[in-house]
């Protein structure tokens, strides 16, 4: 069963995301390896747009199989959606993907490495105090922690293990401040242009940038995209994503606290606030409040991030009887939806079935151009692990093809 | 914590002393059965129970049944995948109601429960092996329960019920939650002379 049916088949018991019990998501993630095996007699370049998971995962595995690649990365960063603070807590901070949400095992099967010595340390995130917020009054609800409970990094972050355990391999091929504004496929070769006129050529290229990116038509394809593609994509709704975190003196909110009816609010997964030291080494008393689609709205509109911080303090105040100002000392903010090459959180719903918009999405054009990322993963969708699942099945595909 | 270890053990004494005399008793009766905290949870559960007292058959009403106290005293375990392993040492005082000749039973109780919870905190995944190394916290619950339920009297052996908890678990170190359990099984007598 994937983590979807199985909320597909809870909601349809009325009983929601908390009842998504680990024993249930570890059942998801049973199936088999992520990691393809295959062979190929492919001898030519791959490009790689995006240095997001999945295009860091795609070069991973590319490098595996010896073949020649690169990746092809606007901003002046990689990692995409994978990002973090070092330096605002005592530990690192996840300012991007967070939870691990499946067995932890699944970091092993993404790298791939039998013979690797290398331990990390994660936490389970069970949490115990549980609070809604809901008509003015706040509410517990620590039963839930008897049926929820997922995965964090421990001291590190989805971040540090792409950077500790995939870009090594692959750091010579990723170049960066190349966003790609054209992609010619009509001929033999691939032609990419970036925003600067740069040009490269690739015999087979993978687009693994977020779905919004193609949606606003920031890539511009030649020949155009079929019409059944550029429908299929534009059925995805990919909503407004922020992150805020904030330091106080002393923990007064709960485990984690979320906002109207508690079961609509975990299983819709749009606004959370949570304790982001949870369990982690640490002396802080971090708060993290995670929004996205209209929930997330209501702070990415505004004007400027002492707007955003000033609206986020006095819901805090309003639901903490004034604890919030009184014990404030720092905050960052992370607005997703200002990212110029992301402009939003995740892939959250699908307009239609999401296996024939997927599976439109992911037929190839011409047998040259493949597209991977979150939003195209079936079992794993919205998740780092599917993000890389794509990007894995994508590229043997890929070489299959040849 | 002293208090909650005097608790601990007089549970355990209660256990032994309630299973010692229900040993030596033609009223004893034994229940296994299958234990579902919150619907999500599994795990199995091992009880004893005897009778305390008849109660009194004063109206016209009450002659047509039966009804009697019962101490029951159950060892249970459930498991949270993932996250938990958890033992429950429940001591009940069980109020039984049947009418007369019929082996149908409804009953009522108050448990005054201990819950130990071994509950994972953190672990270490080896990259290569893909195996994690739990770390565990026992973490002790004083849990108070009323239980309903009802179920079928054993003829000569076997018998059934079902009974459903509803609770609150109570630590010093933890968050307070509600409990919820459903459990089923059978009842076994092994000595039918009465």
């Amino acid at each position: 069963m994937t983590r979807k049916e199985f909320i597909e088949k809870s909601l349809l018991m009325g009983i929601g995301l908390p009842f998504l019990s680990s024993a249930f998501l570890q059942s998801c993630s049973k199936d088999d390896s992520i990691f393809p095996k295959f062979q190929t007699n492919f001898s030519g370049k791959v490009i790689i747009v995006g240095a997001g998971a999945a295009g860091l995962a795609a070069g991973y595995l590319l490098k595996r199989y010896g073949v020649d690649f690169e990746i092809l990365e606007a901003s002046p960063v990689y990692g995409g959606r994978l990002k973090k603070s070092s330096n605002f807590a005592d530990f690192p901070i996840d300012i991007g993907a967070e939870w691990i949400h499946t067995d932890p095992k699944i970091l092993a099967d993404i790298i791939n490495n039998p013979d690797s010595n290398a331990n990390i340390d994660i936490i389970v995130y069970n949490p115990q105090t549980i609070k809604s917020w809901k008509n003015g009054k706040l509410k517990s609800h620590n039963y839930i922690s008897s049926f929820y409970s997922e995965w964090k990094f421990k001291n590190s972050t989805w971040f540090d293990f792409f950077e500790q355990y995939i870009v090594p391999e692959i750091a010579d091929k990723i170049v960066l401040n190349k966003p790609i504004t054209e992609i010619n496929y009509q001929g033999d070769k691939v032609l990419l242009t970036t925003g600067n006129n740069e040009t490269y050529e690739a015999d087979k290229v993978l687009i693994t940038t977020p779905v919004k990116t193609l949606q606003n038509e920031q890539i511009v394809f030649q020949p155009s995209l079929p019409t059944d593609k550029k429908e299929a994509i534009n059925k995805i709704f990919m909503g407004d994503g922020i992150k805020i975190f904030i330091e106080f003196k002393e923990k007064f909110y709960p485990d984690i606290l979320a906002f109207g009816n508690i079961f609509q609010a975990l299983n819709e997964e749009e606004k959370f606030v949570y304790d982001a030291s949870f369990r982690k080494d640490s002396n802080n008393h971090i708060l993290g409040l995670f929004a996205i689609n209209d929930k997330a709205n209501a702070y990415t509109q505004l004007n400027s991030e002492q707007e955003i911080i000033d609206k986020f303090m006095a819901e805090l105040d309003e639901m903490f009887d004034g604890k919030a100002t009184a014990n404030y000392v720092n905050h960052i903010i992370q607005n997703w939806s200002k990212e110029p090459y992301i402009q939003g959180a995740y892939s959250y719903s699908f307009e239609g079935k999401q296996e024939d918009i997927v599976a439109t999405i992911n037929e190839p054009l011409l047998n040259n151009v493949y597209f991977a990322g979150e939003a195209l993963s079936i079992k794993n969708q919205a998740m780092v692990h599917g993000a890389c699942e794509s990007a894995y099945s994508m590229i043997a595909t890929m070489m299959k093809d040849e | 914590m002293k208090s909650l270890r005097a608790y601990i053990l007089l549970s355990i004494f209660t256990c032994l002393v309630s299973s010692s005399v229900v040993s030596q008793r033609s009223d004893f009766e034994w229940q296994v059965g299958y234990f579902n905290p919150y619907l999500t949870n599994m795990g199995g559960i091992f009880g004893c129970a005897f009778d305390l007292k008849e109660l009194g058959e004063n109206s016209k009403e009450q002659r047509k049944s039966k009804q009697k106290l019962q101490l029951s005293t159950q060892l249970g375990y459930f498991t949270q995948t993932n996250v938990s392993q958890n033992i429950l040492l429940n001591p009940e005082l069980v109020y039984k109601w049947n009418k007369i000749d019929k082996r149908f039973f409804l009953s009522s109780s108050v448990g005054a429960g201990y819950l130990l919870a071994f509950q994972r905190q953190d672990g270490t995944l080896n990259l290569g092996t893909g195996e994690t190394d739990y770390r565990y916290e026992a973490l002790s619950y004083f849990l108070p329960t009323l239980n309903i339920g009802f179920g079928v009297d054993p003829k000569k052996h076997l018998g059934f019920y079902f009974k459903t908890s509803y609770g609150r678990k109570f630590n010093t170190q933890n968050a307070n939650a509600g409990f919820l359990a459903i459990s089923t099984g059978l009842i076994l007598k092994f000595d039918s002379k009465k």
